[in-house]
């Protein structure tokens, strides 16, 4: 059974986190939208770096070694899986939670309504 | 109009299985009171037989309906009639019409309408072939209709939603409300409401794969089939016929676990094609959920066949079909509740049809099953003797338990969120237990428990046919050394040279790896081998042993294509490495790499170039991009096309599909990660001015350029100036520092006495060359180096070896099941028909 709990591990914030540095969490998160991600394909597009804030309104710097995933901007929360570095969180995986994958959500339908400007 | 038809139609399919449950119910109970073996009373007139004729009186017209439901939905989706919910919001003008099928399925209406009429399918063929049985089963599988059609229902009680419509109007669908191009000023909608809804939302593009016209439909029937073997022992333990159903369940059972095992890889090989797990199985809660029911019910195959052979095992089997079932119903609720919103790549969220509508049908049908299982567990019969372990029976008995407990394992991880949700339900308050989740490395987390069943398995399916049921003699055990020895060897060839060296999480599970691939090895040799030494090459009786054969070629597969995987796209160009604030390399090496336009660039074995790209002009948005691939050493070229969809229909972001190339022995796999966003970052660069006479070299940051010529009105593909025009056009050679050189062509034409100019670019050196004027005899140039012009894609790619084995052994596997099942059919046949065959299994042959 232990074989298998070592698998486990808990969803925490980043406060929570921080007191366990370097083990691995979860953390629920939304993007920071006021800030934009940071990233270059040019220059490294293996490193995405933006800001979130977790369901304890904390805003922390997060660091994510791969490319930045496609429907980060439009995600209505992310699930942060990685290990807190300090004055960083460093992301091995994210999920994110998107309105356009769920087609039968009504909000995301409405949001691909014709608008006044488009419906030509 | 096709909607109120359809509409109908879904109520009267609704009417219908309420009556054919109570007609077949009664059916059965009415049989139940005449006797203690009434199912051998022939009368044609007693009140069963009149009750079951009534029954299916109401399963014909449930069929009929159901497929009426489906022509109209369909009638609605291919002729865009975008006044419909459902057509607007999966479809689109511009959906190829091969993908018209898939938007039935995108939907969770759809996909239950599905599920339905494979019911109805199942259902025709068993009231056809298996009367003796058909009163308790046709009870269960219209009783499952029930629930169904309630599904699509769409009736307000209050507050209580029951279903949801798939032939709910726009206009009513509480869409239009808020948005206001709709409505008339005073808030009514406008008549003319429909000419702004010219087109539907379309499929989402991850679904236009062929894979997705074929997997769902192929699945659900898997999902559906369960069902048979579920209402068999249902029918045991309620009529307490608790031996007899058997032999007749045995085909189906069989049946059921091909096509939901070929469903499930359907779905694999869609995501390798198609989405970028970077493979074909993720461990994705919705993967789990279709292969825990298989799984469980693989294992109720196998001691189903101990039963029929040796008479033992048989309240196992009752255990793994009610449970293969009600797992299938968790799985349902799982991915269509929204529970897994946040630990899967594509769940439902639960919208439309309700979570406790779903928990419904977990439980209605969970609970009884399993009471009934309870209450009668004691009558059903069992033998006391201990299974002796040469005996066939005894490690087939060994080998099911595992793979129940694989299931059990898997389905437990899939199941934390909700686990989490109960616990926060009970304990009142979430945070008085830490919620929980699966850690590090979700992949690994499975694979290293897995890894040890699929040793398991491997061993036991090599020497399980060679063992007799009762009792292996010695003289049988003697076959076991050749392919024992046999299959060593060549386990040990393939460790020695095939370098399997996965070493990223430790040296131990290297070692459980290997020892994997030794038991694969091994029983793809052994069942190989028993095909002609113990069937004498008869493939007719050979589906067990063909579909183990299949096994080991799938699980050998899947060992070798994981473990060798290969990455390609490894950053190693120098320029971007990972380096942190303090330029010191942090981390492993990144998988994304990003090709620049027309540059060669070094990925492992090959040279890769970013040739150009095409926009699908059918799809509007859909943009293919060219990449050449070249072996370092000159023996292979070729090309791979991955694409994405950009901005698809208003949605910001790519979704991307890869492209790979295959070979026999491996495939080479690559897809999109990231484009540049066009004009969304800030141009910091300007344009500087240069002078040049022609001859004249001028530098920049990574090379220099030569004023070749400068040629008045040229005529070429890109501009046509005529006699009428002045325009001039500068020749210039690009050197890189790199090696290649580009040619420029930037023009200065004067009309009306204005000078007008068109700037030229060289991607691959981020340059904009503009020709703007003259100063003495010089031509004056303007050059700009910036990041914006650059033409680029960055893409991951991977080399996956044996990649075939996996899609062979599947196909080799599921024909050992229908192999199998069509065996079992016709012994079947041939001892009821034979006289003197056991009497309990005459079947009674009613006409009606």
């Amino acid at each position: 059974m232990s074989f298998f709990i070592k698998d486990l591990t808990t969803e925490e914030t980043f406060s929570t986190a921080q007191k366990k540095t370097g083990k691995f969490v979860v953390i629920k998160a939304k993007l920071d939208k006021a800030t934009p991600i940071e990233y270059d394909a040019v220059k490294n597009p293996n490193l995405t770096v933006f800001y979130a804030v977790d369901n304890s309104g904390q805003r922390r710097k997060v660091v994510y070694n791969n490319a930045k995933l496609t429907d980060m901007e439009r995600s209505e929360s992310l699930a942060l899986n990685g290990v807190m570095r300090g004055d960083y969180f460093e992301c091995k995986t994210i999920q994110t939670k998107c309105p356009s994958k769920y087609k039968d959500d009504p909000k995301a339908a409405q949001k691909n309504l014709p608008t006044a400007s488009n419906a030509k | 109009m096709p909607g109120k038809l359809g509409h109908f139609f879904l109520l009267l399919s609704l009417v219908c299985s309420v009556g054919a449950t109570v007609c077949y119910f009664l059916s059965v109970q009415t049989t139940r009171k005449m006797g203690s073996e009434p199912w051998q009373n022939l009368a044609l007139t007693s009140t069963d037989v009149q009750w079951k004729k009534l029954a299916r009186i109401f399963f014909f017209t449930e069929i009929i309906s159901v497929v009426a439901v489906f022509v109209f939905l369909f009638y609605i989706i291919s002729h865009h009639l975008f006044e419909y919910k459902y057509a607007w919001q999966h479809s689109s003008k511009s959906l190829e019409a091969r993908y018209l099928l898939s938007c039935f399925w995108e939907g969770q209406e759809g996909s239950f309408m599905l599920w339905s009429i494979w019911h109805c399918v199942l259902g025709g063929i068993f009231i056809w072939k298996e009367k003796e049985w058909e009163a308790p089963v046709m009870t269960v599988v219209a009783f499952a209709q029930i629930l169904l059609a309630t599904m699509l229902l769409g009736i307000h009680l209050g507050d209580w939603k029951i279903g949801s419509n798939p032939f709910v109007l726009m206009r009513n669908s509480g869409l239009l409300d808020a948005a206001p191009i709709f409505h008339n000023a005073d808030g009514t909608l406008r008549a003319d409401y429909l000419e702004s809804l010219k087109d539907g939302n379309d499929l989402n593009p991850l679904l236009q794969n062929y894979w997705m016209t074929i997997h769902p439909p192929v699945l659900f029937l898997g999902f559906a089939s369960t069902i048979i073997p579920f209402a068999f022992a249902i029918a045991g333990l309620w009529q307490k016929r608790f031996t007899e159903w058997t032999k007749a369940a045995l085909p189906w059972a069989l049946f059921s676990a091909g096509v939901l095992g070929l469903g499930i890889m359907m779905g694999a090989a869609w995501a390798y094609e198609s989405l970028n797990f970077g493979g074909y199985w993720a461990w994705d809660p919705v993967e789990n959920a279709s292969l825990v029911p298989w799984l469980v019910l693989v294992a109720g195959v196998h001691t189903l066949v101990i039963f029929r052979h040796t008479g033992n095992a048989l309240r196992t089997t009752y255990l793994f079909f009610i449970l293969a079932f009600v797992l299938v119903l968790y799985s349902t609720y799982l991915t269509r509740s929204g529970e897994l919103q946040d630990t899967s790549v594509h769940a439902f969220t639960g919208e439309g049809i309700t979570v406790w509508h779903l928990r419904v049908l977990l439980f209605i049908f969970m609970l009884p099953a399993i009471i009934l299982f309870i209450v009668r567990y004691k009558q059903i019969p069992f033998v006391a003797k201990e299974e002796e372990t040469s005996s066939r029976e005894f490690w087939m008995f060994v080998g099911s338990l595992v793979l129940f407990l694989a299931a059990l394992i898997i389905i437990g991880m899939t199941s934390i969120p909700v686990v989490n949700r109960i616990i926060a339900f009970f304990s009142g308050k979430e945070k008085l237990f830490q919620p929980l989740a699966v850690g590090d490395n979700v992949a690994y987390a499975y694979n290293r428990i897995q890894i040890f069943v699929a040793i398991i398995l491997g061993t036991f399916t090599g020497f399980g046919m060679y063992l007799k049921y009762k009792s292996t003699g010695k003289v049988f055990l003697k076959k076991l050394i050749v392919p024992t020895i046999a299959g060593l060897v060549v386990a040990a060839i393939i460790l020695a040279f095939g370098n399997i060296n996965y070493n990223e999480n430790g040296f131990g599970y290297m070692a459980a790896v290997w020892v994997a691939v030794v038991a694969a090895t091994y029983s793809l040799i052994a069942n190989g081998a028993y095909i002609f030494s113990g069937q004498k090459g008869k493939l007719k009786k050979a589906g067990g042993t063909i579909a183990h054969f299949g096994f080991a070629t799938l699980l050998l597969g899947i060992l070798v294509s994981s473990s060798k995987k290969e990455v390609l796209s490894y950053n190693t160009s120098g320029i971007f490495m990972p380096l942190d604030e303090k330029n010191k390399v942090v981390g492993n090496l990144g998988e994304n790499l990003t090709l620049i336009k027309g540059m060669q660039m070094d990925m492992g074995k090959y040279w890769v170039t970013y040739d150009r790209d095409s926009l699908d002009v059918s799809k509007g948005d859909k943009w293919f991009y060219y990449l050449n691939f070249k072996r370092k050493d000159g023996k292979d070229e070729f090309q791979l096309k991955p694409n994405a969809f950009v901005n698809h229909k208003g949605d910001m972001g790519l979704s991307a599909n890869p492209d790979a190339k295959h070979y026999l022995t491996y495939d080479i796999f690559t897809y999109i990660t990231s484009l540049p966003t066009k004009n969304s970052t800030e141009d910091t660069a300007t344009f500087k001015e240069r002078t040049a006479a022609v001859g004249d070299t001028i530098f920049y940051s990574k090379g220099f350029m030569t004023l070749d010529n400068v040629v008045v009105n040229p005529q070429n593909t890109k501009y046509n100036f005529t006699a009428a025009d002045t325009a001039l056009m500068a020749y210039i050679t690009v050197h890189s520092k790199e090696g290649p050189t580009y040619q420029s062509r930037p023009v200065l034409q004067v009309k009306n006495n204005q000078s007008q100019f068109f700037v030229d670019s060289v991607f691959s050196q981020n340059l904009a060359i503009a020709f703007t004027g003259f100063e003495d005899k010089k031509i004056k140039l303007q050059v700009k180096e910036s990041n914006s012009i650059l033409d680029f894609i960055t893409v991951k790619a991977y080399k996956f070896p044996f990649i075939n084995l996996v899609w062979l052994g599947t196909i080799i596997m599921v024909l050992g099941f229908f192999i199998s099942s069509v065996h079992r059919r016709e012994r079947k046949k041939m001892e009821s028909t034979r006289p003197g065959a056991k009497p309990q299994v005459v079947s009674r042959k009613v006409q009606v």
